[in-house]
């Protein structure tokens, strides 16, 4: 997989965005979202903020501060596959530690979540492993969500297997990629 | 009149207007409750939690600073409840600063230290949070060193960059245990928009951010025998260095400053005042064969208004933000690097000795004026034109460090050929100073009479508004200015960097219509800038300019062409205001930058 | 399982009721003060955490002068343990709607929002199709409403209600100082009205039935239902509606797995509650003995003895610790002293009396930080440490 990290988003896509959210409150989260979203690689890329900035003639600095603030704001490339896992009260009583934990043996993932980070994402850009504060569904515990499918009562039996079927696909994708 | 309401304040009936809050009506009743977020420059933003208060009745506790007093209130100041939070919210701000205080540049200086000293903070035991962050020093620009280990996060800085300055440089990021103030994708402060003004030095209560001093390296050129270092005092740092050494705000020390910088040593102690008083006779042409260029030759390509290029924060600043409007800026070098460029050719002709050999110093009330000696343009002496540049704080550590009794030193005189200064120089240290000086001379030059004000007190440039105008109508022009007669011409001041920022745009919107705008990146001009002591607040900030006026009016001379020196220095050297010599020496280019 | 205890269940809320037009067109003929006397009289306090009388609010907003106001529905339920803001909004939506368009219309807006948190995106598809067709039928009785939707970026403390108004003007989520207060300077510094949406849903019920069917549940100072998230130790987790006023000890005995240890009630911000103290702990605005108020969003998590005390606050101090924006001193640096202070306690750094300090640490924290976040931190610290004390140094 060919990854360019000095992807951005094409500054006629932020200006369609900036335009179609015009005046309406929160405007610079909502353009800020959608522009990551507009991100192959779903994160808030440098020039992408400085574009955003030139235009809503918000501070650089400022876009930088709210995009830090908010778990939804990626400031780093993010893997194709998403896996969440909840680490709520409910869902940490019944065992999410052990379900981060048979995530974390991806390479350098473990050093990473170690280090402080509260993202990881393998250097194929396939898989990001985040953490999320609670899904608010504590009745399921514990949950794990899967782009963006929320998968309830969770065992680390499933959790692996999970994660080698996302790693398999993508080697049958490379297959058919060569 | 505002409503008057009553309330009490451990005990004691106080009757103050509706809406004040309760740390200002504490004030008036005679009672000091410390503070740290808060500053006299700033909105209140009710962060740190060291001023809360007790009102009875209520379980939890107010902070002073942002909680209006209201009719009836009983306030305790210094109750058990208050007493035990303030020392648990010190000792909690300790924990998560780097208190290695003996080697910390703020020794002594540090808001922190004093309410820990003052709350006598002796079993300090909770846990040092410093090793679980990784933080870091940027040492990178050459005027401010930021050490976020010493970082309390009070936001003073943050505030002061966007509310006062508008620049928006630094930002409060991540949230929670991770929240630090940084830049953008927390660049170095060079790398971004930052424009080294130095406010975020004068309102940091710790030792977060810094000068980057040079004060080592200028002792030892003193030291070092075969060096000839030459010294220049900037006007603001006369009306500002006392507060540092004893005396109260707007008290005048030239004399005194003159005498303590022999007794440490330079060879020679000059004044800033008198490239000042230079920059008039350069940027007064400049302004006026500007107006015949624009207004009787209709060049397209000559550009107005014209900005003035004394302040290096507002430099940096329009290269940052209004890239496409360099053309509107003087060419003129700001009064320091003129003195620098004329130090190491002119002086050193003069007194002859090897330009190789002179160390040239400034004191600056700025700590941008550090970035602009180290542009690398600033070498047209065909040496670095200024060596070093320390603060107005810079100056008197080594005055305290030469155990020098500053109270008690008699006046001297600045030495000669670049020493003699005017009062139209001395006001480049207040805002609208360089707007005064240069309609003094340019209405002068064009009419062959004073400026139509009182005593030569242009009083509509001066003052505290942030952005003033003023006009004048320019009437029975002598002959060879006769293409100006009738034009009446139009002038803005702005201080502060957001002040600044309005009148860019009015340009930028085509509603100005100024001719000539003085800018100075800070609050009050360079009486306020970011070099000169802490504290700083409005009111000291009016008793500075009172003392500029005062010096001014106690000079002999008040106009910039009529300084002997500046006379002396066109007819053996220069020649002509915007002659060959003054081109390559005076005058300088600009960078556009981009906007991180 | 024993059968001597009875719960009192109550089914307004999730009641499949198709009258929603009728509740609003009534509603919308009669005058504000009218309304607003029908929610003092059935007491009904905010079911978001801090109790506040919710005709009061309603009042103190309706009486400001401004051309301009707001009604906001808080839906971002991020209190770990609560899921009951979802259940209402996917199930019952119309209530919602309607309770926003009544609060509108006494207190003088002509906007609504709902801020959705930014984990229930699931909810945005059905959310929108019943704005409009709400919206269609305010059109149809000339009634000049609108409601929009605002999502969350994933930030816990966006609840808090100034923290709320940041976030939706586009800014960091940091808490205001208050005052001024939300009904005089809210979003957009305009007077709002900020309600959880269970708190909405239940003025559906007091206006449609009046406010008497709703004061006659429960006991004195905790009138009517409330809905109840339960989760961790049970055979039985899921949304209950409950009366206030019942015993810790009745809601075990119902709900428990005969060796419930501990109860977590309200959330990472409410109290936890030990077996030895379910008997005389009341779930209600003032408990009969303990004190205990009513938890945030009614979050109950029962633990049962194989849990470790330790761990859970640990999960919750860390929690904390991310979750605080970080601007004011108490929180952002009281919750890393907290957590950091447990586990030095645990491997033995730090001597038990160490907890001692924490504790007036936590008390300190709720004297002097800026919102209910950093305020509530010691709840639950004091909670577990006093009670547990010996698996916190063991």
């Amino acid at each position: 997989m060919n990854v360019n990290l000095e992807n951005q988003v094409d500054t006629k896509i932020i200006d369609e965005i900036i335009t179609k959210h015009k005046g309406k409150p929160g405007e610079l989260l909502t353009v800020m979202e959608e522009v990551q979203e507009a991100n192959d690689y779903k994160y808030l890329d440098e020039a992408s903020m400085g574009y955003i900035s030139s235009k809503s003639k918000v501070p650089l600095s400022q876009i930088y501060s709210v995009a830090t603030f908010y778990s939804f704001f990626n400031l780093k490339p993010q893997g194709k596959h998403t896996i969440i896992v909840c680490r709520g009260t409910a869902c940490h009583t019944k065992g999410s530690k052990i379900l981060l934990d048979d995530l974390t043996t991806l390479p350098g993932c473990k050093d990473a979540f170690d280090a402080g980070e509260t993202s990881f994402t393998t250097d194929d850009k396939l898989i990001t492993i985040k953490t999320v504060a609670c899904f608010g569904q504590c009745a399921l515990a514990p949950v794990v969500a899967v782009d963006g499918v929320i998968y309830s009562n969770v065992t680390s039996e499933q959790i692996k297997k999970l994660l080698e079927n996302l790693q398999e696909e993508n080697k049958d994708e490379n297959i058919r990629l060569s | 009149m505002r409503k008057k309401i009553k309330i009490s304040i451990n005990g004691e009936s106080v009757e103050v207007e509706k809406g004040t809050s309760i740390l200002d009506a504490a004030k008036q009743t005679g009672v000091i409750i410390p503070t740290l977020c808060y500053h006299k420059d700033l909105c209140i933003a009710g962060n740190c939690r060291v001023c809360v208060v007790e009102i009875v009745g209520q379980k939890r506790l107010a902070p002073a600073c942002a909680t209006p007093c209201e009719d009836g209130m009983d306030v305790l100041t210094n109750s058990f409840k208050v007493r035990n939070s303030r020392k648990h919210i010190i000792e909690l701000l300790l924990s998560e600063h780097n208190t290695e205080c003996t080697s910390c540049y703020k020794n002594g200086g540090c808001e922190l230290q004093l309410l820990a000293s003052e709350y006598k903070i002796m079993n300090q035991d909770f846990i040092n949070l410093v090793p679980f962050h990784n933080y870091t020093i940027d040492m990178f620009s050459p005027s401010i060193i930021k050490d976020d280990s010493k970082c309390i996060r009070c936001q003073r800085c943050v505030r002061t960059c966007a509310e006062l300055q508008g620049v928006n440089a630094l930002t409060m990021s991540y949230k929670g245990d991770h929240a630090k103030v940084t830049t953008f994708f927390e660049k170095a402060m060079n790398d971004v928009v930052c424009t080294n003004c130095g406010q975020c030095v004068n309102h940091c209560p710790t030792g977060a951010l810094v000068e980057k001093n040079y004060i080592e390296e200028v002792w030892n050129a003193i030291a070092d025998k075969t060096k000839h270092v030459v010294v220049q005092t900037a006007p603001a740092v006369r009306v500002g260095l006392g507060e540092e050494l004893g005396f109260d705000p707007g008290t005048r020390v030239t004399g005194k400053m003159v005498a303590a910088l022999k007794r440490l040593g330079f060879d020679a102690v000059m004044d800033t005042d008198f490239t000042a008083d230079l920059t008039i006779m350069e940027e007064g042409t400049e302004l006026l064969t500007r107006l015949k260029g624009a207004l009787v030759d209709k060049n397209p390509t000559i550009k107005l208004p014209m900005a003035t290029s004394c302040s290096p924060g507002w430099i940096k600043y329009i290269e940052h933000m209004y890239p496409n409007y360099l053309d509107h800026l003087s060419t003129c070098k700001s009064p320091q690097q003129m003195f620098g460029a004329l130090v190491k050719t002119y002086y050193a002709k003069a007194r002859n000795l090897d330009p190789d050999k002179i160390v040239s110093v400034s004191i600056m009330p700025c700590t941008a004026k550090k970035f602009e000696a180290n542009r690398p343009e600033m070498h047209d002496s065909n040496y670095r034109d200024i060596d070093y540049v320390l603060t107005t704080r810079e100056l008197a550590i080594m005055i305290k460090q030469a155990g020098i009794d500053f109270l008690k030193l008699k006046d001297m005189h600045f030495d000669r050929l670049m020493g003699e200064s005017t009062g139209a120089g001395v006001i480049f240290g207040a805002t609208g100073g360089v707007m005064e000086a240069a309609l003094r001379t340019a209405y002068e030059i064009v009419t062959g009479r004073e400026v139509p004000f009182d005593n030569l007190n242009i009083t509509p440039v001066r003052g505290i508004e942030g952005v003033r105008e003023a006009s004048i109508k320019i009437e029975n022009t002598l002959k060879a200015w006769s293409f100006l007669e009738g034009v009446e011409l139009k002038c803005a001041v702005a201080h502060g960097l957001v002040n600044a920022k309005k009148v860019m745009d009015s340009i930028v919107s085509g509603k100005s219509h100024y001719h000539f705008i003085e800018f100075m990146a800070c609050p009050g001009g360079c009486l306020g800038g970011g070099g000169q002591p802490i504290p700083t607040s409005p009111e000291i900030r009016a008793k500075r300019a009172e003392a500029i006026y005062a010096e001014d009016e106690g000079m002999p001379v008040r106009k910039s062409h009529l300084n002997p020196e500046v006379i002396k220095i066109y007819k053996d050297f220069l020649i002509t205001p915007l002659g060959e010599k003054s081109h390559h020496l005076l005058h300088t280019k600009y960078t556009p930058r981009n906007r991180f | 399982m024993s059968t001597s205890y009875q719960l009192k269940r109550a089914d307004f809320i999730f009641k499949n009721e198709n009258d929603w037009e009728d509740v609003l067109r009534k509603s919308i003929s009669r005058p504000p003060n009218e309304l607003i006397n029908e929610l003092i009289s059935s007491e009904l306090k905010g079911r978001g955490g801090a109790g506040f009388p919710t005709g009061l609010k309603w009042k103190v907003t309706s009486e400001e002068v401004n051309d301009v106001k707001y009604v906001i529905c808080n839906a971002d339920e991020g209190e770990p343990g609560t899921f009951k803001d979802r259940e209402i909004l996917s199930r019952v939506p119309f209530k919602v709607l309607t309770a926003i368009a009544i609060c509108g219309h006494v207190i003088g807006a002509r906007t609504g929002y709902i801020y959705l948190r930014g984990e229930y995106f699931f909810l945005q598809n059905e959310l929108n199709k019943a704005i409009n067709e709400f919206e269609y039928y305010c059109k149809e009785i000339k009634f000049d409403f609108k409601i929009k939707i605002f999502m969350g970026s994933g930030a816990y403390i966006c609840g808090e209600e100034t923290a709320l108004f940041e976030s939706m003007e586009g800014k960091r989520g940091e808490p205001r100082n208050k005052p001024p207060y939300p009904s005089s300077f809210g979003y957009m510094g305009k007077p709002t009205v900020i309600n959880n949406v269970e708190t909405l849903a239940h003025t559906y019920t007091i206006f449609k039935y009046g406010s008497k069917r709703f004061y006659d549940l429960g006991v004195q100072y905790s009138r009517g239902s409330k809905l109840f998230s339960v989760s961790g130790d049970t055979p039985k987790p899921g949304i209950y509606e409950l009366e206030l006023g019942m015993s810790l000890a009745d809601f075990v005995e119902e709900f428990g797995d005969d060796d419930t240890k501990a109860v977590q009630v309200g959330g990472a911000s409410g109290f936890l509650v030990p077996r030895k103290r379910f008997a005389e702990t009341n779930i209600g605005f003032q408990g009969k003995l303990v004190g205990i108020s009513l938890p945030t969003g009614g979050s109950m998590m029962l633990f049962n003895s194989s849990r470790s005390m330790f761990n859970v606050l640990d999960n919750y101090l860390n929690f904390f610790a991310e979750e605080s924006c970080g601007q004011c001193t108490p929180c952002r640096v009281g919750c890393q002293q907290l957590l950091k202070g447990i586990k030095a306690v645990k491997r033995g750094e730090k001597n038990a009396q160490y907890l001692d300090k924490m504790l007036k640490l936590a008390e300190t924290m709720q004297f002097t930080a800026k919102c209910g976040l950093g305020q509530s931190v010691g709840n639950s610290f004091s909670s577990i440490v006093e009670n547990f004390r010996e698996e916190m140094i063991y």
